[in-house]
């Protein structure tokens, strides 16, 4: 008998339920074989491992839920009177275990998903080329909203590189039907295809940008997708965005109004403040990059920062009264801290120990406790692996490095959800670390490749084809055959919109932590997905064009027969 | 590995205490079967000798308290119902127990409800992110349920009755409403798959470092 096949009969072995010659073969291989020993030995430990490992004891309350229940009173009244309740029980007439599905159950009631062939028929849009002109035959839509796109996409004649659409005038007229928290330093990108973008306002438009400029779709198209300009849209909302002929940073209404034209070359990196009264963004300065923060009207422009130095990551707190941001001088960078209310910088130590001068800080932060500012971060050294997380008081004074020492990970996410939280992949092992340091860990099959928190602090995790869910309540693997795309939340952080290859799928959270699949749309191609922020629909990118779709599935709708350049899709408000 | 953790065994039912570890039949361990006599039962008594493994048995299955708690409560409720016409060919404990893996197993399914898996929680460790032994840091009974909530279920549900609730082949085959000659597979499986997990728990796979 050789290893392979005495193994298979080990734990037989071990209960005595071999029969005789079998169990001799059985012995006389263990005999010879200190492998095969050491796993009966295991087996035997780990059997009395388990029968003696401590039990835990329900709940006191449990007897009472019990035997104080109507329903105990109704078996002893029917028990009384010799009523029979055992044909309401359905103790036995459940399936096998072995039909049972381990994870994800699939429910046959469900209401099938809408199909793309259900929808109206393709019509080229008035006011710009339609998809079917330009869409070279037999590419993907992946193709084009990836590699062969992005090169056309950064070509000069793009006006627009970047958007990013603040909240000042829609929280002014109570539009926003969730906090400011939840939009905190949303930047919104379009024209950047790794950006994971979250829509900022609601409404009945969807801006995105195609062909190098932006449009704004009306949800009743379609056909009557309008480019972004003063006399083609009525909706109101505010936007910043670069026009990289110029490099000239502009804050507009999305009814093209109002344009103000700052007048610093941009770099990028623009942020608005949580309460969308100013913006952050980099100024090209010297062949360098300085901090600046302008006020949402365009006005009152402020450098912040040393010229000389280059200044990068640029992160607000929660209130609107800090920024934080890098800046690298003589190639050593440092994270710094602004007060706004007070007009003054602190200085902080990116790292606890001064080991690698080379260290690149990404990821800057605010801790959401603002009675005691801190921000928070992720090192990554030379070779680019992250090699710490940290914070340190806004005031400056001693950081302290959050993860082990000499530990490194692939990946990194921060929250400011629950006092803030960490979530670090390190290859297959993702854990969960605050500033009070670990407080979890969970294995995977694969390396995670997107982290994506909600608002209210649930992680989304893909790793290999999987997605899945951390949460206080714990991790689980929600679904697999999960395409590339990073999943979106919305803006409650109860439902997660993902794509599969076969189409779009919603995962719900239910108040009790209870999780709910269910198909939104079958299509094979899915470009981008986004929800609107009060959660009643969903816009999706396909070869079709962009959709709108109830989050339940029950309809669906072409908005416009454009396919976006990729990035993230904003939502419009009407004015 | 140390074995001598939760040597008191809370709530081991009546049932096992009597559990005949070289019993001479297959898995042949015996024990008496409160349900099946002739003494007179009452539910209070029932629940109060079941509800221990029960509870650990379904928090097992599911890996939640908050849901271990409400389907124990289904798991007696239903029982106390169906208990006048329970099948004279099952001992109560068996019985029980299928009541209990397919009130699990149906809720989980019928509800369309995926079980959340706790990370490995380790709040109760002071913040010292330097010590990095997950020994320290989780101890025997954590890596134990930790590493039986990495199995798949049906085998695991094999391995606790055997291992925690002191079941027989026969008795496991009925509790989980499989074939008598498929559970020596489970268990093979079951502790194949145990042994994995633990091992790569005690080498610091999968946890804080």
């Amino acid at each position: 008998m050789n290893c392979e096949r005495a193994e298979d009969f080990l734990s037989a072995f071990l209960d005595n339920a071999l029969d005789s010659r079998l169990s001799q073969q059985v012995r006389a291989h263990v005999e010879d074989c200190a492998h095969c020993r050491a796993i009966l030995d295991d087996y035997r430990s780990f059997d009395h491992l388990l029968a003696t490992s401590a039990r835990i004891e329900p709940p006191e309350a449990l007897h009472a839920r019990i035997f104080d229940s109507d329903e105990y009173r109704a078996i002893l009244a029917a028990r009384e009177a010799g009523i029979d309740l055992a044909a309401e029980a359905d103790a036995f007439d459940t399936p096998n275990l072995l039909d049972l599905p381990d994870d994800l159950p699939v429910d046959p009631d469900e209401l099938l998903p809408p199909q793309l062939a259900d929808l109206p028929e393709m019509r080229p849009p008035m006011g710009g080329p339609g998809v079917a002109a330009e869409a070279p035959p037999g590419v993907s839509l992946f193709e084009r909203l990836g590699s062969s796109v992005w090169p056309k996409a950064l070509l000069p004649v793009a006006a627009v590189l970047a958007l990013t659409f603040g909240a000042a005038l829609l929280m002014k007229q109570g539009l926003f039907p969730f906090s400011a928290q939840t939009t905190s330093g949303v930047t919104t990108t379009l024209g950047n295809p790794g950006q994971q973008g979250i829509p900022l306002a609601a409404g009945p438009r969807v801006v995105y940008l195609h062909d190098g400029i932006l449009w704004s779709a009306p949800e009743n198209g379609p056909g009557i997708a309008a480019p972004l300009t003063a006399s083609g849209v009525s909706g109101v909302t505010v936007g910043a965005y670069v026009d990289i002929r110029t490099s000239k940073l502009h804050i507009v209404r999305s009814d093209g109004l109002n344009d103000h034209v700052i007048a610093s070359t941009v770099a990028g990196g623009i942020v608005w403040s949580p309460d969308g009264a100013r913006v952050a963004y980099l100024a090209a300065a010297s062949g360098s990059h300085v901090v600046h923060v302008v006020d949402a009207d365009g006005t009152n422009d402020v450098t912040i920062g040393a010229t000389g130095a280059d200044a990068a990551s640029v992160a607000w707190s929660g209130d609107s009264a800090w920024i934080a941001y890098t800046e690298a001088h003589a190639g050593v960078t440092a994270v710094w801290s602004y007060d706004l209310t007070n007009n003054v910088t602190h200085t902080l130590t990116p790292r606890a120990d001064t080991g690698d001068a080379q260290a690149t800080v990404s990821q800057l932060a605010w801790l959401p406790d603002m009675s005691h500012p801190s921000v928070t971060w992720a090192t990554s050294g030379a070779n680019g692996a992250i090699e710490g997380v940290y914070s340190a008081s806004a005031y400056g004074g001693s950081t302290r490095q959050l993860t082990p020492a000499g530990a490194r990970y692939t990946a990194a996410a921060y929250t400011s959800a629950r006092s803030g939280q960490w979530l670090l992949g390190d290859g297959n092992v993702l854990s969960l670390t605050t500033s009070s340091g670990p407080i979890g860990a969970v294995t995977l099959d694969a390396p995670a490749s997107h982290i994506v928190w909600s608002p209210s602090g649930v992680a989304a995790v893909t790793y290999g084809d999987a997605l899945a869910l951390w949460s206080p309540s714990g991790f689980v693997t929600v679904d697999t055959g999960v395409v590339g795309i990073a999943p979106v939340w919305s803006a409650d952080g109860l439902s997660l919109l993902y794509a599969k290859a076969d189409g779009v799928q919603l995962a719900r959270i239910s108040a009790s932590s209870h999780i709910t699949v269910t198909p939104v749309l079958q299509a094979t191609k899915v470009g981008v997905v986004g929800w609107s922020p009060d959660a009643h629909s969903v816009v999706v990118v396909t070869a079709a064009g962009v959709l709108l779709i109830a989050p339940d599935g029950s309809h669906a709708k072409l908005v416009d027969h454009h396919t976006p350049d990729g990035g993230a899709l904003v939502w419009s408000v009407a004015g | 590995m140390n074995l001598s953790t939760g040597s008191a065994i809370a709530g081991r039912s009546l049932a096992t205490q009597t559990a005949d570890q070289d019993g001479e039949a297959v898995g042949g361990r015996k024990r008496p079967a409160p349900g099946a006599s002739d003494q007179p039962w009452s539910f209070e008594r029932i629940y109060d000798e079941f509800k221990t493994p029960i509870y650990n048995y379904v928090y097992h299955l599911v890996g939640n308290r908050e849901q271990a708690d409400d389907l124990t409560q289904d798991t007696f409720v239903k029982a106390f119902k169906a208990l006048p016409k329970m099948d004279g060919s099952l001992k109560l404990s068996a019985w029980l127990y299928r009541i209990a893996t397919n009130t699990a197993y149906d809720a989980l399914r019928r509800r369309k409800l995926i079980a959340w898996m706790p990370w490995q929680d380790l709040d109760h460790e002071p913040a010292d992110v330097e010590s990095a032994d997950p020994q320290e840091t989780i101890g025997t009974s954590e890596l134990v349920n930790v590493a039986l909530r990495r199995m798949p279920r049906h085998y695991r549900a094999a391995l606790l009755l055997y291992t925690q609730d002191g079941f027989s082949y026969a008795e496991i085959a009925k509790a989980l409403c499989i074939a008598e000659s498929g559970v020596k597979m489970y268990l093979s499986r079951a502790r194949h798959s145990f042994r994995e997990h633990y091992k790569a728990l005690e080498q610091g796979g999968g946890e804080q470092r």
